[in-house]
């Protein structure tokens, strides 16, 4: 019976007190793991040794222009009906409404929550309305 | 880490793991474009994380959205039959390195690079949270989500896979 992957283990030292006391005799007595030990220690410098890249400069500048977080995606359908509703918003204001405020907002939502989820939602048609 | 540990803000995590989440990818990949695109989606999940996270293991939590993003990205040039896997991608190692690279990598380290492309991931993964980021077997397992003892053994048949490839080259 081989050590096998306790040679590994053994040289990263991730063995308990008891597997390295019997990893340690069972090495002083086999010649094929203690050949298999030292290759796999090369292999590990050799791992180890691999030179460090560097990142490159401005490599994470995007992640800290990604605005507001949990819009990653730019939807220009949405920011288009958005405008528009403003628009509409706009016209009411106009006509003297006081609680403009309140119907700017709901405007706003729904032809965004529109513009989102229906890929057919024609922005030129709003504007159209907006403009009557 | 302990449960009243500081949560960090994402240009912390930049700062601090920026440079070793980027060398975790460019060992798996090869190469500096997809290394830099994967070190991007990584921040950013973190960056999005960060608001939910609850003090645990960091580095686990980390290094678990730092391979997830490696394997979504894996799955996705999948689904582009134009786009190479990762694991046939050594054009861009030995055809056309960059001058950074051709300064940083030695012959030694390009024939390991090769090695570790050829490597099943589950091997090239662990191996390389070993012996290039430094990862406890217990990350590793958290981070892969399997068992310690699977850890152990992926490490090992990672290193003997490299070995035998190394040889025969």
């Amino acid at each position: 019976m081989h050590l096998d992957d306790r040679l590994s283990a053994y040289l990263d030292s991730e063995l308990d007190a008891t597997e390295q006391l019997q990893a340690e005799e069972h090495l002083v007595e086999c010649a094929e793991c203690r050949a298999e030990l030292s290759s796999v220690a090369e292999v590990r410098t050799r791992l180890r040794s691999l030179p460090v890249v560097e990142v490159r400069a401005g490599t994470f500048d995007d992640v800290a222009e990604v605005v507001p977080l949990r819009r990653a995606r730019f939807r220009p359908l949405a920011a288009a009906a958005a405008v528009a509703a403003l628009v509409v918003g706009v016209g009411f204001g106009v006509a003297g409404n006081q609680s403009v405020p309140l119907q700017l907002n709901q405007v706003v939502e729904q032809h965004v929550a529109r513009a989102s989820s229906d890929p057919g939602f024609n922005v030129l048609q709003v504007q159209a309305v907006a403009n009557r | 880490m302990a449960s009243n540990e500081a949560i960090p803000t994402w240009e912390q995590v930049a700062t601090d793991y920026g440079r070793v989440i980027y060398n975790f990818a460019y060992r798996l990949t090869g190469n500096r474009d997809d290394a830099s695109d994967l070190a991007q989606e990584v921040l950013l999940r973190v960056r999005r994380g960060l608001a939910t996270y609850r003090p645990g293991s960091f580095e686990g939590w980390l290094w678990r959205i730092t391979r997830n993003a490696f394997l979504d990205e894996v799955r996705r040039k999948k689904r582009r039959p134009t786009t190479e896997l990762p694991d046939d991608d050594r054009s861009a190692l030995v055809i056309s390195p960059t001058p950074d690279d051709v300064l940083a990598e030695t012959r030694l380290s390009n024939e390991m690079q090769a090695a570790l492309l050829d490597l099943p991931y589950e091997f090239r993964e662990a191996v390389v949270m070993c012996d290039v980021v430094g990862l406890s077997y217990q990350e590793i397992a958290d981070a892969a989500e399997v068992p310690v003892g699977t850890v152990r053994s992926r490490i090992h048949r990672g290193r003997l896979m490299l070995r035998d490839a190394l040889e025969a080259g």
